[in-house]
């Protein structure tokens, strides 16, 4: 009993890693086995499961108001212009800084650069989506709605649209382009995080066959190949979750 | 080479910033259960991490830097505050000084809004948390893995595990007690 104890002590913490699939092989399996014989590790496990759900989908929301996000749009930018009023003047003195930042992220980016360029191109597309006013030209009344729309506005068939589901909410889509070519653009959000998924024709691109999550600047990408055509989705969300909403993608077919 | 950037890339970098305002404020927001707070919370960091910028290491996630910087100007704020009143701690346990008042749950459950009363009961029971406990929570909600809240905190990734353990066990009791 003693040993149950301490083995439930010791795994208690694990738990976490466990939902979120941070566990080695060896640390997954011991947990898993360890849950079907303590009913109050068991029991545990399933309010962390419970706990994330209301996290995850029913915590209120509190994004920044459209009038905030102006206000500091409009500041931003205008770190070039000398100040004319103290008002302005914290505002302007971070040209400097922003400029030496800039600068360091120049000289020194090619340095880092192991990085696959459609993962850039994935997240520079992806940045362009967030920042529009309007990222789509058509709104989500599902999948029957949104397909048909791309219809001679492509010169490519996307053969299905994922319609979303209670975790994933298709907001909707558009025309755009990744890398060189045309591309259907479909948004997704789940909370406050905007996903946006390109599909493009993928000849001539060296697209990932492993459908790995990429990491970069804080973003997670992951691209696959079907058939003719690339597929390159990207959010802020965790690996985790961008892995669940791709593969549901994925699996439309 | 080593000049001044152009505007382009200065742009890019605002914009790439910028994507981050609506996880910013929801931070803010969870932290200080206050909109004004959290609006102003949101606009210093800009303006922080626009002055700061040539301490933004190139590769670096700008994400985790920007939630450093309005962990920072909390803490700061909290601490003016709490010199100002001269009660609370930050790593005591379940002060009644973090807990906001106008829980709304009973407010909710009148107007049968089921799906609002367990938002608002999550919220609520987010709220009494510690400040440290909820960083932590709000930290792992966003995605942060244990060595980016740690880094971003300032601690180590063994005391960012311990404490999440911790928060979301208060959590679950929190609701335990409020369906008991």
């Amino acid at each position: 009993m003693r040993d149950d104890m301490t083995t439930c002590a010791e795994l208690r913490p694990l738990l976490r890693d466990a939902t979120r699939g941070r566990l080695d092989q060896s640390q997954a399996t011991a947990v898993t086995a360890h849950l079907g014989s303590c009913a109050a590790c068991r029991a545990i496990s399933d309010e962390e499961r419970v706990l994330d759900q209301l996290l995850e989908e029913k915590l209120p929301q509190h994004p920044a108001s459209l009038a905030l996000k102006r206000r500091l749009a409009a500041r931003l930018p205008s770190v070039d212009v000398p100040a004319k009023s103290a008002r302005s003047r914290r505002w302007a003195l971070l040209a400097l800084p922003l400029a030496a930042c800039a600068a360091l992220v120049l000289v020194l980016r090619p340095h880092t650069d192991a990085r696959d360029p459609l993962v850039d191109e994935a997240i520079g597309d992806h940045l362009r989506v967030v920042y529009r006013d309007q990222p789509v030209d058509v709104e989500s009344g599902g999948p029957h709605r949104v397909k048909p729309w791309f219809t001679g506005r492509l010169d490519f068939a996307i053969p299905h649209v994922y319609g979303g589901d209670d975790e994933f909410t298709l907001v909707g889509g558009a025309v755009a382009l990744f890398h060189d070519r045309k591309a259907a653009m479909l948004v997704y959000k789940r909370q406050l995080h905007t996903i946006s998924l390109f599909v493009f024709p993928s000849e001539g691109l060296v697209l990932p066959s492993d459908g790995r999550v990429r990491q970069e600047r804080g973003f997670s990408v992951v691209l696959w190949r079907d058939g003719d055509l690339g597929y390159a989705l990207t959010s802020d969300l965790n690996g985790a979750d961008l892995q669940t909403l791709a593969r549901r993608i994925a699996d439309q077919r | 080479m080593f000049g001044r950037p152009d505007a382009s890339s200065r742009a890019g970098l605002m914009r790439e910033a910028l994507a981050y305002a609506d996880a910013l404020h929801d931070f803010a927001y969870h932290l200080t259960a206050n909109a004004t707070e959290a609006e102003d919370l949101v606009q210093e960091t800009y303006a922080r991490a626009l002055g700061a910028a040539e301490q933004f290491a190139a590769g670096s996630n700008p994400k985790a830097w920007l939630f450093r910087i309005l962990r920072h100007l909390f803490i700061d704020n909290y601490r003016r505050e709490r010199s100002q009143r001269t009660e609370g701690g930050l790593d005591t346990t379940d002060s009644e000084a973090a807990v906001r008042e106008g829980d709304p749950t009973q407010q909710e459950m009148e107007q049968g809004q089921l799906r609002q009363v367990v938002g608002h009961e999550i919220e609520a029971a987010l709220m009494r948390l510690t400040p440290d406990a909820r960083l932590v929570v709000l930290l792992d909600l966003q995605g942060f893995s244990e060595a980016e809240t740690a880094s971003l905190l300032g601690c180590a990734p063994g005391t960012v595990k311990s404490r999440l353990f911790r928060a979301r066990a208060t959590l679950r009791e929190l609701r335990r007690d409020h369906h008991a």
